[in-house]
This record gives C-alpha cells, structure tokens and sequence, in this order.
C-alpha cells in the first residue's frame, strides 16, 4: 500500500488565534468549512495524500491545538517539519504584524534549516481587508517565502497553497530524505512477542 | 493579553513536570476542563530539557531561593469571600551546590582556525564554536530511560501520545569492573557470542539468567536466600565478575538489595529485552522532555489552555477545601488542584532525600569500541554506584562529534576522575564542560486540602514507572469512575472525494 508514496513531510500551520488556521486544514483534507469553528477542539493532524509532478507524497499536517493562544506551542511541535505555514488574516492588521513573531518562534524551534515557509493570507472573502495582497507579497519577498491569498471558505487557493509548498519541499535538497539512518522508531501495540532470540522468552 | 483567561474550570495544574502533565492529558480526554500553567518559559520545569543557551542561563539563575512572600493580605481584594491564602514556593530550591565551568579557550583567533571536522580532538574546540550550535544541544535536567515493556510505554500506546515520540534503543549496556569499561551481555544471543566469557562460565551464566527469567513467587531455587541480599545469591552462582553484571547492571541494585528483590528487578530487565532490538530500555530521541511535550499537546487537543511564564502566587482556601488559585491580580477557580511539590507552600513543602548529578560535555565516547547512539555505565564503588548516560549526535541531544554525559549517584565525582580527563590525558574523553549540582526531592509534609493533589519532582531511578503509578493514583482521585487513558472513541469517517484513498483523509487522533 505504501509503495507508490514517496514520503511522509510534516508541515506545521502557525499564526495568530482565529486567523482559520484549523479551517484551511480541514478544508484541504476534508473539503469541509464550518463557520462557526470558534476555538480549535479536537484537531491534531491529518493525513493527506497529494501527487505532484508524478510524486505521490503523504502530509502529515499539523494544527497547533490551540497552544498558539498563549504562545506556548511545544518545541516538539517544531521538530523535523519540513514545511510551515504561516497564516494571518487580511481583514485584522494586527494579525499580519505578528508574522514576524512567529518566523523568529520558527527560526528558533526548526530543526531544519532550509524548512520550506509560506505565508498565507486567508479570509479574503470577508469584507475589510485591512492588508492588501502587494503588502502581504512585499512582506513575503522580504523573508524570501512563498505567498498565497486564501479563503477557506470558498476554497479560493487552499489547495494551490500546500501544493505550491509541496512542491517546494521536494525540489529542496537533503531536506525530507532520511537523516538518521532509519535507526529511530515509535512504540506501538505490535510486536507482542520478542522479535528475535535477543530476549529469554523464546526458547532455543 | 493575559487575562482573557477564562476563571473556572474543573482542574488547574500548576507545573509542567512529568506526573503533572500525565495527569494533565489524562483528565482533559474525560472532558475536563483543563488550564495548565508554569511558572517557566519553558515545559518540564526540573524535568526540562534546554538547549545549551538555555541550558546555561539555567545554571547561572543558581540555586537562589528565599522567594520574597507578598503577605496574605495582598491577595484579599481578589474575593469577597472567607478565604485563606499560601504563598506557593520556588522550584529552585530543589537544587543546590550548583557549580559550573568551561574547561576550553573561550575562542580561538580566525588564523589558527582550521576548518572543524567531526571527531575533532578536544583542543580545537572552544567556547564560542560549541555555543555558536547551542540549538542543537538538547540538554536534560532529569533523563530517564523507558523499559520495552513498562509501564510508560504501556501509557504511551494506550493514550496514542506514542505518535509524538520517536525512540532509539540504548545500545551499550556497560559496567565499570577492575578498573575497565565493559560491556554486559544480557541476552542470550550476547552470552552465547560474547569472546570476553569461556565456556564454563557461559553455562553459569546462562544458568542463572534462565532461572531468574523463570522466576515466579513459587520458585524454591530462591527460597533459601530470603534472607539474603542478591549478592550472597549471585556469588554462590557465579563468578565475582558476572555477579557484578548482574548485581549493578541487570538488576540496578546494590550490596544490599535482598535477594528476592534483586531478582524481581532483574526479571523485569530481561523480560524487556527483544521487543525493540536487543536492548530493555529505550531512550526519546530529543530528550526526555519529549514525552511530558507530548502528554500536554494532547492535553491541548482536548481543549485543555496552556499558559507558560504565568506564576500562581497564591493557593486560596475556603475552611479545609482548595478553592482557588491567585494569579496575575486574578482568581482562579476550579474543583481541583494538581500542584508540583516543588511549587506548595512552605507549610505543606518539606525536603527529602537527595542526589548528586553531573553534567558534561565531551569529545570522545567513553566505550568508542560500542555502537553509537545511548551508552548506559554502572559504575559500582564499595559503598554506592553512579548511573551514567552518555549520549553521542544520533540522538539529536548534542552535535556531532560531541557527547553528553548525565551522572547521578553520590561517588560521581570518583567516577568523574577514573573515566574523563581533564586535558593532558589523550586516553580518556576530555571534558569541555561541566556542570555539577545536588538535586533535592521536595516531598508533601503538611496536610494538603482534599481536592489539592501534589506531584513528585524527578526521583533518582532510571525509569518513569513511580510517575506514571503517581499520576493515575491523582487521576483516580479526580475521575474515581473513569479508566486511566481509556480507548477513544473511533473518529467519525469525514466525508472524501477522494477516490483513491478514503482513508487517508481521517484524523490519526
């Protein structure tokens, strides 16, 4: 089953509360919207797969869990997330202007240093844009990251946002190979028996 | 933007340390309403684990203590109610003796600098190039290890917080014995291939390895040595050498654990071998601290607040129940109180035992001859032992080329001289830094409020079992009907569109 999929990349939505962080990740992966989603409640990550260019890749994306509010995201929430996407909404300044605060958070939990980072500025369906797109496009080139204008609720450029991203993590070198060799695992219900003669269980 | 913190909920949780973040995850999946504050920057307050930036400024804020109290008439405004007030206390005083000390040039100029390679001996190294890498330190105050097959690991599957840990095995398992480093053989497969054991000896061994695994409360074969200590078992089976082996490194004891002790320890040590590589203990790659991170980001997902650099200064209550906490000029209220010893109030806070730690950084592997990853030493002297952990960069602990060394055990400092060098001697690893501190448990004195449920700071075993039986102990105290991590409930299918893999779309919590 997993033999056509290139890679697992873990990418990271940060930005202020209430920017539509949680929308955007359910309406990439569900194709869902609700208006009324006021705090984040339940959301971990979740999976997608998206082809690009021929490459099958599997995203694990990660929503904040509502530890942004008092900016006291884990820096295991960091760890080894090739992409990041910052997100503020373009009807609240105040938004915007602590874009800075979170590529500084970014800079420094990441693990590693070429992480792919693309600025999104949602909620362009809303009436009161306070932040134009030239200014959101200026403040990306300034911090050299991708830039995209979304809305989650119309689904305007929510797909085009991860596959840009995606895109970019894979034509990025040495940054979703393997780094450690394969030496790492995670613990889970299997194996039930030792898997080898290491153990005393098994009988010679 | 502090206090657009809600006022009630049904449980805060004051600290971030390991028990209390268990119990932080714990609660909030019944559906409790959870705040969870500390007073730090930082998660894991004695149980953190720092970059080397932080890791110094850490050490620098010492040991000085003596919070000043604000008086309890200060906090009278915040109710109109009959209530009386503690001061909560400072974690640092937990740690005292705390001294520390670079052991390279603070920089070397720009002509002598050769291009740095791995591997690189001890004097090109200096203080400014190792603190230029300082994010890619992952510095514990509080390592421990997890057993395969113990209790944490157990907690880490049931609750799924297992999604957010990655795990190497600790590859080395070494003893200190007639003045040498060596390496123990404990499974099968290791006495069976070691060229250090003759042939007589391995069946001895082997003999004694066996009956132990096999042990039941039933076996006669150790009946005799009730009582005795494990030693006296162990020598009349064994060698001298391989008694050591089993005495310090399989089982942990020392001369005078019992038999019947040392063989139950012993037991659980070989019964973990096999499950997850040829190794009982595993260790979280980025450090310890991953996995309380992992019980609070759960914790989150349940909806539970999270609120860092935020001080309780007072714990508030009403005739013999905990009503609330003072923070910030606000109150707090909630049901229940799951509080860090570290933190209560000096009329419910008194000092336990305590431990000498070390930690250093290094540029040689104590055991180069081992695999590299996670080394565990025992290092037995007449009348202690230290347990050293060494860590090379596969563990994303320390950069490449370096080594983190944690000591714990009074004679460190006799371990320290055998086995590093403080420059001059090529033989031995050679210090850059050092820190060194005696680490004090705070224990639970007074008689606390029913509803207040203090946590345990880092205790000096090597594993988390005594954590994670504190934390459900609190938990059934807070949610007496509910299962400890019960099972969730299936996620809902959300509808897809997408043809080819339905299922890949699901929420993995």
């Amino acid at each position: 089953m997993e033999e056509d999929v290139l890679t697992t990349l873990k990418i990271l939505i940060i930005g202020e509360s209430g920017v539509g962080k949680s929308s955007l990740l359910l309406r990439f992966t569900e194709d869902s919207f609700n208006p009324d989603q006021s705090l984040t409640i339940g959301v971990d990550f979740k999976t997608k797969k998206l082809s690009i260019d021929g490459n099958t890749v599997r995203l694990a994306i990660w929503d904040t869990a509502g530890q942004e509010r008092f900016r006291t995201l884990t820096p295991s929430y960091y760890r080894d997330a090739q992409g990041a996407i910052l997100v503020y909404d373009v009807t609240s300044q105040a938004t915007f202007s602590k874009l800075e605060t979170w590529l500084s958070e970014l800079d420094t939990y990441s693990t590693k240093s070429n992480i792919v980072k693309m600025v999104v500025g949602n909620k362009i369906d809303k009436a009161g844009r306070e932040i134009s797109r030239e200014e959101g496009m200026k403040f990306a080139r300034r911090h050299a990251t991708l830039f995209i204008e979304s809305s989650a609720k119309t689904k305007d450029g929510v797909q085009c946002a991860f596959e840009e991203l995606v895109q970019k993590i894979i034509q990025t070198p040495g940054l979703w190979e393997s780094t450690n060799g394969g030496k790492t695992f995670q613990v889970s219900d299997g194996p039930a028996e030792p898997s080898s003669c290491g153990g005393w269980q098994c009988t010679i | 933007m502090s206090d657009d913190l809600p006022s009630t909920y049904d449980v805060i949780i004051l600290g971030t340390g390991m028990v209390e973040s268990i119990v932080a995850a714990a609660v909030a999946r019944t559906g409790k309403k959870v705040l969870h504050l500390d007073p730090n920057t930082y998660y894991g307050q004695l149980w953190a684990t720092l970059s080397l930036d932080s890791f110094e400024l850490w050490a620098k804020t010492g040991t000085s203590n003596t919070k000043t109290l604000k008086g309890e008439d200060s906090f009278k405004s915040l109710s109109d109610k009959a209530l009386k007030y503690y001061e909560t206390q400072d974690e640092r005083d937990c740690i005292s003796d705390l001294t520390f000390n670079w052991n390279i040039v603070e920089d070397i100029p720009e002509s002598e600098e050769e291009p740095k390679e791995e591997n690189a001996s001890g004097n090109e190294y200096s203080i400014k190039k190792i603190r230029d890498v300082s994010r890619k330190f992952n510095i514990d105050l509080a390592p421990k290890l997890l057993f395969a097959k113990g209790p944490m690991v157990e907690i880490l599957i049931k609750s799924q917080v297992s999604k957010y840990v990655e795990f190497l095995n600790v590859n080395n398992i070494l003893i200190y014995i007639d003045d040498a480093i060596e390496r123990v053989p404990c499974s099968k497969s290791d006495v069976f291939s070691s060229k250090s054991v003759n042939v007589v000896d391995k069946r001895l061994l082997m003999k004694v390895l066996t009956s132990i695994q096999s042990y039941t409360e039933e076996s006669p074969f150790f009946q005799e040595y009730e009582n005795k200590t494990f030693l006296d078992y162990l020598k009349a089976n064994l060698p001298e050498k391989f008694a050591n082996f089993i005495l310090y490194s399989i089982a942990a004891g020392d001369q005078n654990t019992p038999c019947l002790e040392g063989v139950q320890k012993a037991k659980k040590f070989l019964s973990c071998l096999g499950y997850y590589g040829n190794s009982p203990f595993l260790w979280p790659l980025y450090g310890s601290s991953e996995l309380l991170q992992g019980f609070c980001r759960q914790c989150a997902v349940f909806s539970g607040i999270y609120c860092l650099n935020r001080e309780v200064e007072a714990i508030a209550v009403e005739g013999d129940k905990y009503y609330g906490c003072a923070s910030n000029g606000i109150l707090l209220q909630s049901e229940h109180l799951v509080v860090s010893n570290s933190l209560l109030p000096q009329q419910f806070r008194g000092t336990g035992p305590s431990v000498k730690r070390a930690v250093l950084i290094t540029d040689k592997s104590i055991f180069p001859e081992g695999k590299e990853g996670v080394s565990l030493l025992q290092y037995p002297t007449d009348d202690s032992a230290a347990t050293i952990l060494e860590l090379s960069g596969n563990t994303c602990s320390v950069p490449k080329g370096l080594f983190i060394v944690q000591i714990v055990g009074n004679c460190l400092e006799e371990a320290i001289k055998n086995l590093f060098s403080e420059g001059g001697d090529d033989s031995k690893p050679k210090i850059l830094y050092s820190l060194r501190f005696t680490l004090h448990q705070m224990e639970c004195t007074g008689k606390l409020p029913e509803n207040i449920h203090a946590c345990p700071g880092p205790d000096f075993a090597t594993d988390f079992d005594a954590e994670i039986r504190k934390a459900e102990e609190i938990f059934k105290k807070i949610c007496p009907e509910e299962e400890f991590f019960a099972p969730l409930p299936p996620e809902p299918e959300p509808p897809s569109d997408e043809p080819d893999s339905p299922e890949e779309a699901t929420n993995d919590a």
